[in-house]
């Protein structure tokens, strides 16, 4: 009797059936290493394919972010304006941010915040020279794709999606 | 809802996973391979009550675990073709002495963990002394020993 051939003493066999078991594991280990590989790249969040910047045409604003997250993980978003030297500068996240992100921290503090019909508006104090850096550490309270948009002043305007996985 | 959705989901992926990384973890449970688990309980615990601890979360995952448990039991019981998914079938991996190399290298075990599963169960010395090794669908090594007057048979040709 030949190795493949199923027995059927002292125990049933089914050789065809174990084969075929054989042959899937190996196919899940190949699976199980492609999740590490993209796991590494970043597209299940944190990692080089994940993080993406937008500019304004204009380069008035810019937001770097991550597109791929996970919800209730708290990742970085890095917003830089173009800011007068005197006066304010704003930044308002559309609110479809508002609605589904938990903002964690702020890095500097608004001197002033508002929320409305069109978002969360923060204003801050413009640097002494330079662009204003803005970091916003918050975390998705729900899954899905997000469409969101950010803004400073009426005409720099960046839109942007968001990944999140479950 | 959502807390016995993912009670499924984890379910779901934690046999895929513990299925698909073979028999050796279940039977031959090494030091490592118990803390590795573990980790996989505690990797588990977090997704499935999020930021939820209340009682109520508990219970309810805890609900879900056991009656996916107690429903893919009666699967087993009444298709037979699924129990075989579910639980795998027994494998012979030495018949009349002859190792059937084939099958074990699959399986990832080798012939001295055979061995060591005869020395355990019935104090034999060789692998000539056994009559049947079984691979077991739990993962352990039946042994089924040669009596005294059996003769050697024919090896096993591996085409």
């Amino acid at each position: 009797m030949r190795e493949q051939d199923s027995r059927s003493h002292p125990v049933r066999e089914d050789m065809g059936f174990q084969y075929a078991f054989w042959a899937w594991e190996r196919a899940m280990w190949v699976v199980m290493a492609l999740v590490i590989m993209l796991a590494l790249s970043g597209v299940l969040a944190r990692g080089a394919l994940s993080q993406k910047t937008v500019t304004e045409p204009g380069q008035r604003l810019s937001l770097t972010y991550e597109r791929f997250q996970r919800i209730t993980a708290v990742s970085r978003y890095i917003a830089k304006i173009s800011a007068p030297n005197v006066g304010e500068a704003s930044l308002r996240l559309g609110p479809s941010f508002h609605d589904n992100f938990q903002i964690a921290d702020i890095e500097p503090r608004p001197i002033r915040s508002s929320a409305g019909p069109r978002g969360l508006e923060l204003v801050f104090l413009p640097p002494a020279a330079g662009e204003l850096a803005v970091v916003i550490w918050a975390a998705p309270r729900s899954f899905g794709v997000f469409d969101l948009t950010a803004a400073s002043g009426p005409e720099a305007n960046v839109a942007f999606s968001i990944l999140v996985y479950p | 809802m959502d807390s016995v959705i993912k009670a499924v989901v984890v379910y779901l992926v934690l046999w895929l996973v513990i299925r698909s990384s073979g028999r050796r973890t279940l039977g031959q449970l090494t030091v490592f391979d118990f803390i590795l688990f573990l980790i996989v309980g505690g990797a588990a615990q977090r997704a499935l009550m999020g930021q939820d601890y209340s009682l109520t979360n508990a219970f309810l995952v805890i609900i879900t675990f056991v009656a996916i448990d107690i429903l893919l039991s009666f699967v087993e019981r009444d298709v037979p073709g699924v129990a075989k998914i579910l639980k795998g079938v027994p494998t012979i991996v030495v018949e009349n002495g002859h190792v059937l190399s084939g099958r074990l290298r699959r399986a990832r075990v080798t012939e001295d963990e055979v061995l060591e599963a005869a020395r355990h169960s019935h104090g034999l010395e060789r692998m000539d002394q056994i009559r049947f090794a079984i691979l077991e669908a739990s993962g352990r090594i039946s042994i089924i020993p040669r009596a005294p007057g059996d003769k050697p048979d024919a090896p096993v040709t591996a085409g």
